[in-house]
């Protein structure tokens, strides 16, 4: 224990230093700016600023990407509440009694209760990573390849399986971005692979292009051609304080919003749900539910909290064992190799005093955050009043920009603007976005464990369960994909059950998809005025708890990325 | 709600077709992968794409499948309440303007997809050309103009400023080097 607090003191004498401060500063402020943008997430606000930490050393780089996550997190609460907009699915939650404690004119207290609850939920977190890091690293050492394969396999399952709309669809863009993540030098065979003789596709698609491309242009466009017509910011003044009535109803629901977002975080894929969960935590135990839907300010603390924690838990096998449980996580990953570090045990061995900087880093930045958000929220409102032309016409300047620092030629550019027009693609046919990107991270992972794995066993299959960890995981494995396919076989004998069968026809993803489209094909702003003058609509729909599907608003958004 | 719903339900068919076609087509590329010309590996080069391809051209088949069943499903279930309808014809017409009302904002939308599709392509083409700064200046005053040309002198500011800014931002505290173009020795 003493060494884990020594190793905490080297890391914040790195983080502390004055420079590495302002990075986080910097982070944090950019972070917030770029995820106030509507449609922009976290993952999207880093896959654009990560041309931003460039020259920089891997610590300040880190330490600035980080700010950056955190910092637009807090940004995709700020449209999230003001304006009903979240900017991914963790912040579709928010957007539920945030907006309502808006139109209250409580914009106020819910922004505070989001940046408080949000630094506790950070800092717990935090200290949770650390704790539970070390000890991760060191079961993770008992990993062999064969284990680690089928890890990722599941994480990649589970990741795919989150999508709302349609498991088939959300399969395909897996897939999608594994086929992607083959094009280049095969690492084992030294081979050209996919790149159609092309030479500047010898060193693959670069997944910062391909996470831009994917996010940022269709959401840009889409609203650029007017299809997603978004509530302007109706705020006027507010204070961003809270009473002490709030802070008292606000307690419990930080805490247990935090414990319940970072162990959910910990799991790969269904990390980002913790916001969901917490929701209908809340309802149960509040002294008021019926307020749930009307404006709750639990039921603004507690899914932001989890949001938040849940960063933190992501970390947690991102550091241990390098495997990315959201996109955003992915994205981090990329960062690392970037910098040629590959996150792992291995990593937590060698570059401890790196990890160690990161982590200070994360306490420094939820301080950052607190402090910058708190007085400033004003600043950032004044963003969502710059007309869109001007917003989303810079985002897609920047993307174009990304893309040649990442390459430095017109191949790059190009690149990114074919994936952008898949991703539109993509977003018109219903498949969701974050499978591919997480598809294509982990395909280099996937195929490298696999192949060592044989390697080592000799091309015996039997290494995938000649150990209690292999066993379990391929049973598991087995389990997760069987298991829909088994309760959708069920479903369809009671079909032929005649009125069974009426009953469940009208619950199958068909009809899901139907709905949200139809929903998203009417506008949002419909939902908004609808929603204005029958808020006991907002409140039926809350009332349920939220499954992946939520509520009324549109799986499109949800499309943009997952996360934390 | 019907109407929208059975526009919904070709798209996912076509969608399955295309993917199918890439499936094939990715598969094909992938059998002409080289093999692994040092050691005998028990997954080679080509084992990987090659099963990416399979499995999306299933997947797309099995798209295409759906998309097909659920039209046809639809259809069963437009034609019943419509012949209910057709003695009270405003039902029936109802559905119509719906359906013309869906699809009414779609063409202009689709317009200015498109043109904001070319504005990208022509702005890509001339970054290196033209140089960051102009080539940016360009892109944001076509763009803005096309889609709120009222306001051009904001406009104008806008499109100065802000790849003045980015410039400044990437070339002193990034340290990236970006094109000058045509501004060619003009810049420091």
């Amino acid at each position: 224990m003493t060494e884990l607090f020594a190793s905490l003191g080297d890391g914040f004498a790195q983080a502390l230093t004055p420079t590495n401060i302002a990075f986080s500063f910097l982070g944090v402020l950019i972070g917030t700016m770029v995820g106030v943008i509507p449609g922009i997430g976290p993952t999207t606000a880093i896959a654009l600023l990560i041309p931003v930490s460039f020259g920089l050393d891997p610590v300040s780089g880190l330490i600035l990407l980080c700010g950056i996550y955190y910092g637009s997190m807090y940004g995709g609460s700020i449209t999230s509440i003001l304006i009903r907009t979240p900017g991914e699915i963790a912040s579709v939650v928010t957007a539920i009694d945030g907006y309502e404690m808006t139109l209250r004119g409580r914009a106020g207290p819910a922004l505070a209760t989001a940046a408080v609850g949000s630094f506790i939920a950070g800092t717990l977190s935090t200290v949770g990573l650390m704790l539970l890091a070390p000890l991760l690293a060191s079961i993770a050492v008992a990993f062999g390849a064969a284990e680690y394969f089928l890890l990722l396999v599941l994480a990649l399952i589970m990741t795919s399986g989150l999508a709302g709309d349609s498991r088939l669809k959300a399969a395909i863009a897996t897939v999608f971005g594994m086929s992607i993540a083959v094009i280049g030098i095969d690492p084992q065979a030294g081979v050209s692979r996919m790149t159609l003789g092309i030479l500047e596709l010898d060193d693959g698609v670069d997944f910062a292009i391909f996470a831009m491309a994917l996010f940022a242009i269709p959401e840009a466009l889409k609203i650029l051609t007017g299809k997603e017509p978004h509530a302007h910011a109706r705020v006027g003044r507010f204070r961003v304080t809270m009473s002490r009535e709030d802070w008292r109803r606000s307690r419990g629901p930080w805490f247990r919003g935090s414990i319940l977002g970072f162990f959910v975080g910990l799991l790969p894929g269904i990390g980002t749900l913790g916001s969901f969960m917490s929701y209908p935590l809340e309802k149960k135990l509040a002294k008021r539910p019926e307020e749930f839907g009307k404006g709750a300010i639990e039921a603004v603390a507690g899914p932001e909290a989890a949001n938040n924690a849940g960063v933190g838990g992501g970390m947690v096998p991102l550091f241990t064992l390098g495997i990315p449980g959201s996109p955003t996580t992915a994205l981090l990953l990329f960062v690392f190799t970037m910098y040629g570090l590959q996150p792992g045990p291995q990593l937590m061995q060698d570059e401890s005093t790196l990890i160690w900087a990161i982590i200070a880093s994360m306490y420094l930045g939820n301080v950052v955050l607190l402090l910058l958000n708190l007085p400033f929220v004003g600043m950032f409102v004044k963003l969502l009043k710059i007309p869109e032309p001007m917003l989303f016409g810079g985002v897609l300047a920047f993307v174009v920009l990304g893309a040649y620092t990442l390459g430095f030629n017109l191949f790059s550019m190009l690149i990114v603007l074919v994936f952008g027009l898949v991703g539109c693609a993509m977003q018109k046919f219903g498949f969701p976005l974050a499978p591919a990107v997480l598809g294509l991270v982990l395909e280099p992972l996937i195929e490298s464990s696999l192949r060592r794995a044989l390697q080592i066993s000799g091309g015996d299959p039997v290494t995938f369960v000649d150990s209690p960890m292999s066993a379990t995981l391929t049973a598991l494995l087995v389990l997760v994909l069987l298991g829909p396919l088994l309760l959708k076989a069920l479903r369809r004998r009671g079909k032929d059950l005649g009125i069974i069968g009426e009953a469940l026809e009208g619950s199958d993803e068909d009809d899901h998809l139907a709905r949200a489209s139809a929903v998203t094909a009417a506008g949002r702003t419909d939902l908004t005025a609808a929603d204005q003058t029958d808020g006991a609509a907002t409140g039926r729909a809350a009332g349920d708890p939220p499954t992946h599907e939520a509520g009324p608003l549109p799986a499109s958004q949800g499309t943009g990325a997952n996360e934390p | 709600m019907a109407a929208l719903s059975s526009s919904l339900r070709r798209p996912d068919a076509i969608a399955g077709l295309a993917v199918t076609v890439y499936g094939i087509g990715y598969a094909v590329v992938a059998l002409g992968t080289p093999e692994d010309p040092s050691q005998n590996s028990v997954v080679g080069p080509s084992a990987f794409p090659v099963l990416f391809g399979g499995l999306l051209a299933l997947g797309g088949l099995a798209l295409v499948a759906r998309g097909l069943r659920a039209a046809r499903r639809r259809t069963g279930r437009e034609v019943a309440p419509s012949a209910e309808a057709a003695p009270a014809s405003p039902a029936g017409d109802q559905s119509a303007e719906e359906q013309s009302a869906a699809e009414q904002p779609a063409p202009r939308a689709r317009r200015s997809f498109w043109v904001l599709v070319a504005l990208l392509i022509g702005y890509v083409l001339v970054f290196q050309p033209l140089g960051y700064l102009v080539a940016t200046a360009v892109f944001l005053m076509a763009l803005m103009t096309y889609l709120n040309a009222r306001r051009w002198l904001v406009n104008l500011a806008f499109s100065i400023l802000f790849p003045v800014a980015v410039y400044l931002l990437f070339g002193l505290v990034i340290r990236v080097t970006l094109p000058t173009g045509v501004l060619t020795g003009v810049l420091p």
